[in-house]
């Protein structure tokens, strides 16, 4: 299940659970988004260990949503068999999510493997 | 061998080793968009008649104007193609969101010291730059990709046809 705003949002972007996102063209319910998505990664395999995300601003500042997946281990074992899960996954992201056309919001998909995780300790993936 | 692959190349070789280190892994990721975003210079500068002239607009790229036309490229709800063939559309919009992904990656990796990276991560950004090659190869002839070409150049002015880019 992901969590939510774990990464600091920015005042615009507001916090509370039942806030607006502005976006250029018009705004978004947090909510709704948030239900969606968490919605949508109960549906996804066991390939996939865990998924944190956030609603955040790119380099140009447009609204976008990041994903971080850990993969299992299993999926790692070779650099191809991980590189296919990812592509597995990152379609299921656009074909089933389609944040870009239920809110205009990119998603940014980046993987890790669940050793490598445990190895960084990284609190925005944990 | 043209630039961008000689990019593409160098990305590939530096997630080869057996234990990058984060500076080689930023390298990297940096490295596979900008193969990719010459890539695509390159195929739009092939359209100008004059070679000696293409260089210079090779320069005049923006990249903020092309993650807009990419962003909206892969919005099947902003971009729909209609009467286009379906292969070619998935396969165009896979290219641009690859495009605007790698180009978001880029930043973090050049700019944001705070992140890490592993060892994977990079090695799905150069198998994502890789797999855009090869895709971009299938579909270049085809007008929608020569019609994405153009508009990664300029905005155009009036709001007609496929990429108008009213915000």
């Amino acid at each position: 299940m992901g969590q939510v705003s774990d990464l600091p949002i920015s005042p615009l972007l507001g916090g509370s659970d039942n806030s607006f996102v502005h976006l250029q063209t018009g705004f978004i319910n947090r909510t709704e988004v948030e239900n969606a998505v968490d919605q949508f990664i109960r549906t996804l395999g066991s390939e996939v260990v865990r998924v944190r995300y956030n609603i955040g601003e790119d380099w140009s500042g447009d609204t976008a949503l990041y994903f971080r997946v850990v993969l299992a281990d299993s999926v790692a074992v070779d650099r191809k068999t991980f590189v296919d899960a990812a592509e597995r996954v990152s379609a299921a992201f656009r074909e089933r999510l389609q944040p870009l056309e239920n809110w205009g919001l990119f998603p940014h998909v980046n993987f890790r493997s669940n050793a490598e995780q445990a190895e960084l300790n990284d609190p925005k993936w944990a | 061998m043209a630039h961008h692959d000689d990019l593409l190349q160098l990305a590939h070789e530096s997630v080869r080793k057996t234990s990058p280190n984060q500076a080689e892994l930023r390298r990297a990721v940096s490295t596979v968009y900008y193969a990719l975003f010459h890539l695509l210079v390159s195929e739009t500068t092939l359209n100008w008649s004059r070679d000696t002239s293409r260089n210079a607009l090779g320069r005049m790229f923006d990249h903020g104007l092309m993650k807009r036309v990419s962003d909206r490229v892969a919005d099947s709800k902003r971009t729909p193609f209609t009467g286009e063939d379906p292969t070619s559309v998935s396969e165009l919009r896979w290219v641009a969101e690859a495009f605007a992904q790698l180009q978001e990656r880029r930043h973090i990796a050049d700019y944001d010291n705070g992140t890490l990276w592993t060892p994977l991560e990079a090695v799905v950004a150069v198998a994502r730059a890789e797999a855009a090659f090869i895709v971009w190869d299938k579909i270049k002839h085809t007008n929608i990709a020569q019609e994405y070409l153009v508009s990664l150049h300029s905005a155009p002015r009036l709001r007609h046809g496929a990429f108008s880019l009213r915000p």
